[in-house]
Parts: structure tokens; C-alpha cells; sequence
């Protein structure tokens, strides 16, 4: 029988998280393959997504308080993905219980990721980001 | 021949109300080709899977069962997510000299002139992008899905649904068969990508036994951010391409 979803997704999550750690030297690297946003060139505001890539890469070189106080959502979305990678990861590979996502969300956290979104948009076009 | 009964052979869909499968279950109904590749042999299950995703997407995604298959529909994707992108970097080989030329007459606004720096490539950058391009398919078909089932979530749209986020990544990895059409030159990985969230709609709304409406807003929300940057890029491009047409002729 195949191993239950949950623990392959699982150990899928912790080989991705420890993939972008081991990645992380040459993350500038592979940064350099991208362009600088076209909304923020043609605007001069950053758009949404804006310091998705800058945060990875203040990360990536250890430097969370830069990533933090530049790109507050992106650097703790980051942050989030490879510490719940290297956790869930860890759990699926003692075959600890796996926590389960929701299927519903309550209207409060919609509106609280909504909000955090459009707030860090704010922030990014104050701040010049 | 398989190809004469296509798709009249496909046995009917199980309903709505035969319940949610659990982890690991032996799934109800029929599956896609490519579950059963034991059984059909894995050419034979690989043809009919296209085939099926591509002429009656709603049927193949309403086959797709929480039943643990992770590994065979990442296997899947990444096959065709790689044949695209090797298409994609040959046309890159082909027509990235001409493409350049185009893009170079944007230097003028803003940055763009940066973007005729991508469309130039050689052998050795193409090798190396075919080999750590797996990799590069795990992060981005990860990560990819958890933005997609956020935005499934906030629309509310994974309310009734048997498959979690096990539905969405399969998804997500099946809708890579659009990445097929990345053999047309030059805009072939556009239609490959619109290509994609259609099917990527149908399947969500399948999977997740939701409205098309619902699974269409899911997977607008972050093509709308995106497509503000994309967009500029698309009349930036259009508009140098008619530009150096026009002070060439």
C-alpha cells in the first residue's frame, strides 16, 4: 500500500526546506537569472509581491533583521515555509503524528491575511522598498 | 485501438455523494491512466492520460482520489514541466539573437532593456538547466500549491472538499500537460500558460467539489498580482516588437 499522503507531502516539505538551505550560498547566483519588477520600473511603486526575492536573499546571507525590518511578510512567509519544512519533515521521518491543514478558514483570519498583504504593501511603498 | 473509443470508453464518474476516500484507501471509481500505468503499461497510460486532460479536463480531474499517489503525479509533472522547458530553452537557442535585438530597443524605459539579457542563452546554460531543473520543479510545485490552496482557502473554496491539499498539488502537477504546447515557437509558452489556468480552474473546481467561479477567483487572486508586473512586461515587449517592425520597414 502506499505510504498515506499526508507523510510523502510531508517529506516533500522537509526535502524542499533543506533544498533551499543547502542552496542558500548560491542564492544570489540564481537571483541574477531574474529581472527587477517591471510594475516598480514603469511606476516607481513597489507592487504586491515586491521583496519577495530581496528577503529570500537577506535570508539566505543571515541577516533576518534586514530581511524583517525591509520585507516584513515575505521574510516571515519564508521564514515559515522552511521552518514548517524542516519540522513536518522531521516528524514524517519518526512517523510522529503530522499536523493537518484546515479546510476552512473563520471570516477573522481571511480578513487578518488580507489584511497583512495589503498592509505589507503599504509598508513596501512607503518605505521605497 | 484505444484512439477510436476515445472517450467513450471512460467508464462513468462515481457521485458527489459516495464520500470522502481516506488516506490510503483504496480509491472508488475509475482513476487517471496514469494511476493505473501497472495496469496499462506506462506508454500506453501516459497517452491516455493527455488525452484525457486535454479533451474532457472536467472527467480527468474528477478522477483524481485523495488515495496517496503524490509521488506518480509529481512523477508526472515533472516530465512535462521539463519537456517545456527544454522547448522553451531550444527556442531560446533559436530565436534568442532576434529576440534581443527586439528587446534591446527598450532600454530607454526604465530597466527593461535588462529583460534582452534573459532571452539570450548557450548549449552548456541549457544542459545545466535540464539537470537541476527537478529540483527546481519540487520548490516551485510546492510552493506554487501552497499559494493556490491559500487562495482556495480565503475564497473558501476547499469547504466540501475530499482531497485537501493532496487535490491541489495533484492538480497542479497533472495541468502540466499544457506545458506541451511550449513546442510552438516563440508564444507557445504563453498559450501553455493560459493553458495551464484553465485547467488548473477546472481541476480545482473538480477536485475540491466547488464552482468554476469559486476555482476561477482562487486562481486569479495570485495571477492578478503577478499579471500587474507580467502585463507591463507583455505591452513593453508588444510595443518594442511594433516599434523596431516599424523602424525597420
Amino acid at each position: 500500500m502506499a505510504e498515506p499522503a499526508g507523510r510523502q507531502l510531508a517529506l516533500l516539505w522537509g526535502a524542499v526546506a533543506t533544498a533551499l538551505i543547502a542552496l542558500s550560498p548560491w542564492a544570489q547566483t540564481f537571483a541574477s537569472g531574474l529581472w527587477s519588477c517591471p510594475f516598480k520600473e514603469f511606476t516607481g511603486l513597489a507592487c504586491p509581491g515586491c521583496g519577495t526575492t530581496r528577503a529570500a536573499l537577506a535570508l539566505a546571507q543571515l541577516d533576518p533583521w534586514h530581511a524583517l525590518t525591509h520585507y516584513p511578510l515575505p521574510s516571515l512567509a519564508w521564514a515559515g515555509f522552511i521552518a514548517g519544512g524542516l519540522v513536518v519533515g522531521w516528524r514524517a521521518l519518526r512517523r510522529l503524528p503530522l499536523p493537518g491543514l484546515p479546510r476552512y478558514l473563520p471570516l477573522w483570519a481571511r480578513f487578518t491575511i488580507v489584511g497583512a498583504v495589503l498592509a505589507n504593501w503599504a509598508y513596501s511603498i512607503a518605505t521605497g522598498v | 485501438m484505444a484512439e477510436d473509443s476515445f472517450p467513450p470508453e471512460i467508464p462513468p464518474l462515481p457521485s458527489a455523494s459516495e464520500g470522502a476516500p481516506n488516506e490510503g484507501s483504496a480509491p472508488s471509481g475509475p482513476q487517471l491512466p496514469w494511476e493505473e500505468r501497472g495496469n496499462l503499461g506506462l506508454a500506453d497510460a501516459l497517452i491516455e492520460t493527455v488525452k484525457l486532460i486535454a479533451m474532457a479536463p472536467g472527467d480527468a480531474f474528477s478522477r483524481l482520489r485523495a488515495n496517496g499517489r503524490v509521488i506518480a503525479a509529481l512523477l508526472f509533472g515533472l516530465l512535462f514541466s521539463w519537456l517545456g522547458n527544454f522547448f522553451g530553452q531550444m527556442w531560446n537557442l533559436v530565436f534568442g539573437q532576434a529576440m534581443r535585438s527586439v528587446l534591446e530597443g527598450l532600454e530607454g524605459v526604465g530597466d527593461m532593456g535588462g529583460l534582452a539579457n534573459l532571452t539570450v542563452t548557450d548549449v552548456p546554460s541549457v544542459i545545466i538547466s535540464m539537470i537541476i531543473w527537478p529540483l527546481f520543479f519540487a520548490i516551485g510545485i510546492l510552493i506554487g500549491s501552497g499559494i493556490f490552496h491559500l487562495c482556495l482557502l480565503l475564497v473558501g473554496a476547499t469547504q466540501n472538499s475530499p482531497n485537501g491539499f493532496e487535490g491541489t498539488l495533484k492538480v497542479m502537477c497533472y495541468a502540466q500537460v499544457s506545458n506541451l504546447l511550449s513546442i510552438v515557437p516563440i508564444i507557445g509558452g504563453l498559450f501553455a500558460v493560459l493553458a495551464s489556468l484553465v485547467l488548473t480552474t477546472i481541476g480545482f473546481s473538480k477536485v475540491h467539489r466547488t464552482s468554476l467561479g469559486n476555482a476561477a477567483v482562487a486562481v486569479l487572486i495570485p495571477v492578478a498580482l503577478c499579471c500587474i508586473c507580467c502585463g507591463i512586461v507583455l505591452v513593453l515587449v508588444v510595443g518594442g516588437s511594433m516599434a523596431a517592425l516599424t523602424a525597420g520597414g
